[in-house]
């Protein structure tokens, strides 16, 4: 790869986990944690994500192992040429699925609450033509834009949750661990969550791109980390400021945090739809990138030099899907296979290709 | 070509549909609803299930006429009601009567009267409320003792907009410890949470005024009973949301004279602790007070130290048992006793049967208050 295309800093690759990472998932992620962990959330979203994290540190040593190509031509190299094919279009069909989801959940959002009559149409078609357009240019600008927007998004995000501290009570996070609080049975279908923690395996489609491959696992795993720590600080928040009962009865937990935030005496009262227009740019910036990996594996797959077109042929598809995500319980559903695909994903294919790229470099050695 | 052509498309959608909000709405075609009531119906053909909800709109025209609201004749508001057995059909029947789109997303004050509360229970009427996304968490919710809707019909005696001065009644601002403050957000958390039972604000109609102070005890939601202004006091200092308050007290020396102190900083602190084999849950309250004002022939002295201190001990403890009393005999744990022992220690609380325990449950209580001498004025 010559040094012209590798244009990524590593900084820009550790935004780029959190752009794909964060996105709609942390808005609805206390509850799901809370219907499992109960006032214990907090260190349920830290266990989870560290497992993630373990799991990104697999995929950069797998992705640093083969600095010049991308998961797409190594796959087929380990696995051989009809597994590798079928791996790489799972690898897509991983990335492509967060895109309707994210389209529906954003619509969601705005009719929520900034317009609540606007019809699907206008939301999805707009959200998904601006998203096409992002998705359509070079990875250069998507990390720029990405970088810009992420930061946005996360400094409105982390201002409210700690004006809501206001209303934190420590007894909220007690008792730890307790035992009528715990349910295990349910993590089956609150396996969800895991939807928010995987978008490292972008990390494997990006190599190729990046100024410095060695820097990779380093900013991956700091990547994951900051999620990690994001999701634990918000969970403490949410818990704390509601408690984990009334956290199981809110749909978007996030929100609520926002409407319950008071700035006394300055002109912004509500906080709650400033947090929610700076969050579309995080809704954004996860379904832009998982737009782009997707269209990146297929045109790879079919050899195609430029993923635009395969960027606009999308388009009617992901406008078809989100609008059948009729409503909350569908795409909760839809995240549910989403989340076990990002599971086999990042804890069964990807650590395979590096035990089996462990075993064949040694067998080359 | 049609990569030249893509940003003027998407340039021409922008263009068309990012110069307003969709479906936008005037200001003057909307109808604000400040505050609501919920009252028993008056109609005497209404059904068991149905109940009075009224609203409250501001005549915008009147209230531009001055800050009394009233230059322009009339008072600055509209208060007006419907009989129905849910909010939402509520809504739709009150919208019949107005040229203006009733709008929720000002509304700041929730009255819900006493037999209200009691038979239909606040979560039946509230529900709509908590699934508005436009209605504020901090929208205030109190319990009215009489006629809700009355009280939305008061006219501020200082120019202020009716729902505006009840709020500032049952807000921190109020700077009474008299009243408990809450809101819907903290009500639908005590609501959900176990352990605890909640408490809202208790306002009636006076003459021509609002009166406020004690609260109203909830639990699965209904209405159980009333807290005088005293007993609201004391449980402001169990939870920890005692703010100030003035108390008066016998002169130690002379007990036909009265001193008045200024409390203003109060802790109280759960412990549980075993006697025999039985947990007592031990409540520590220490606190500082300055003297105010001295109905007698002499000032603050230092002899008065001593007994000072007791007779103020004595009437903090009086008022907290008060409410620990209250709350045993109406067998709702406002006091946040459970939620304590669920907190820190799970294991006893997972054997207790709270709703039974909670009556008999031993609470001991100390109390320490100490003269903090802030002292401006010696001598009488």
């Amino acid at each position: 790869m010559s040094r012209k295309l590798r244009s990524l800093f590593s900084r820009q690759v550790t935004m780029m986990i959190l752009g794909l990472t964060i996105g709609a998932g942390i808005l609805t992620l206390p509850s799901a944690v809370a219907r499992v962990f109960g006032a214990s959330s907090w260190i349920g979203t830290l266990i989870i994500g560290l497992f993630f994290t373990g799991g990104s540190y697999v995929a950069a040593k797998l992705a640093q192992m083969f600095p010049e190509e991308t998961i797409v031509e190594y796959s087929q190299k380990i696995l051989g040429k009809y597994f590798g094919i079928i791996f790489s279009i799972l690898f897509a069909v991983f990335f492509f699925s967060f895109v309707p989801i994210e389209t529906r959940i954003m619509h969601e959002l705005v009719n929520i609450s900034l317009l609540p009559q606007a019809p699907s149409w206008f939301v999805n078609g707009v959200f998904i033509l601006v998203m096409a357009y992002a998705a359509s240019k070079d990875i250069t600008q998507l990390a720029q834009v990405n970088e810009l927007l992420i930061e946005i998004a996360l400094v409105v995000g982390v201002f409210v949750s700690i004006l809501a501290w206001q209303h934190f009570k420590p007894m909220h996070m007690l008792p730890v661990f307790a035992k009528n609080q715990l349910h295990f049975e349910q993590i089956g279908a609150e396996i969800g969550t895991a939807f928010s923690y995987a978008g490292f395996p972008l990390v494997n489609m990006i190599l190729p791109y990046i100024r410095n491959p060695e820097e990779v696992t380093r900013a991956t795993i700091k990547g994951n980390l900051l999620v990690t720590l994001i999701y634990t600080f918000f969970t403490i928040t949410v818990i704390g400021v509601f408690g984990y009962k009334e956290t199981i009865d809110l749909a978007w937990p996030g929100l609520e945090l926002a409407k319950s935030v008071n700035l006394e005496a300055v002109i912004l009262e509500r906080l709650d739809l400033i947090l929610l227009i700076s969050w579309i740019s995080a809704v954004f910036t996860t379904g832009v990138l998982a737009y782009f990996v997707a269209a990146l594996v297929i045109s790879k797959l079919f050899g195609l030099r430029n993923h635009t077109f395969v960027v606009w042929a999308m388009v009617p598809l992901i406008y078809y899907l989100s609008t059948s995500l009729k409503n909350y319980f569908v795409w909760n559903q839809w995240g549910l296979y989403i989340s076990i695909l990002a599971i086999i994903i990042s804890f069964l294919l990807i650590p395979l290709l590096y035990f089996l790229a462990l075993i064949k470099a040694r067998r080359r050695n | 070509m049609y990569k030249k052509m893509i940003p003027i498309f998407l340039l021409i959608i922008i263009l068309f549909t990012q110069s307003g909000c969709w479906e936008g709405r005037e200001l003057n075609a909307r109808a604000f609803v400040t505050a609501v009531a919920f009252d028993m119906p008056e109609d005497p053909e209404a059904l068991p299930n149905q109940f009075l909800f009224s609203i409250q709109v501001p005549i915008p025209e009147k209230m531009a006429g001055g800050e009394s609201g009233q230059s322009a004749g009339g008072k600055p508001f509209l208060v007006f009601g419907t009989t129905t057995d849910n909010v939402l059909s509520g809504i739709l029947q009150l919208q019949c009567q107005l040229d203006r789109k009733i709008f929720f997303g000002h509304t700041r004050l929730i009255l819900v009267n006493e037999k209200v509360a009691r038979i239909f229970g606040l979560e039946r009427v509230l529900d709509y409320f908590k699934r508005n996304f436009r209605i504020q968490r901090m929208a205030r919710v109190a319990i009215v003792e009489g006629e809700a809707r009355e009280v939305l019909n008061i006219q501020p005696p200082i120019g202020q907009t009716p729902s505006t001065y009840i709020l500032n009644l049952i807000s921190p601002q109020s700077g009474s410890s008299f009243n408990y403050i809450s809101d819907l957000g903290k009500w639908l958390v005590l609501e959900s949470d176990e352990g605890i039972d909640p408490v809202l604000p208790r306002i009636c109609k006076g003459k021509e005024t609002a009166l406020t102070g004690g609260a109203a005890v909830l639990k699965n939601g209904r209405f159980l009973g009333w807290l005088n202004n005293f007993e609201t006091r004391g449980l402001n200092i169990l939870l920890n949301e005692f703010t100030e308050s003035d108390y008066r007290v016998k002169c130690p020396f002379h007990p036909e004279e009265i001193i008045c102190v200024g409390v203003n900083n109060l802790r109280s602190r759960y412990r549980l602790v075993k006697e025999g084999n039985n947990p007592v849950l031990k409540i520590n309250v220490v606190g500082r007070f300055e003297t105010r004002e001295f109905s007698g022939s002499h000032g603050p002295m230092v002899q008065l130290t001593e007994g000072l201190e007791r007779a103020v001990t004595e009437k903090v403890r009086e008022e907290i048992e008060m409410a620990i009393n209250k709350a045993q005999n109406l067998g709702a744990d406002i006091l946040g006793v459970g939620r304590y022992i669920q907190a820190y220690h799970p294991q006893l609380w997972a054997k207790l049967n709270w709703d039974q325990e909670f009556p008999y449950f031993p609470i001991k209580l100390e109390v320490k208050m100490e003269w903090a001498l802030t002292v401006r004025r010696l001598g009488a």
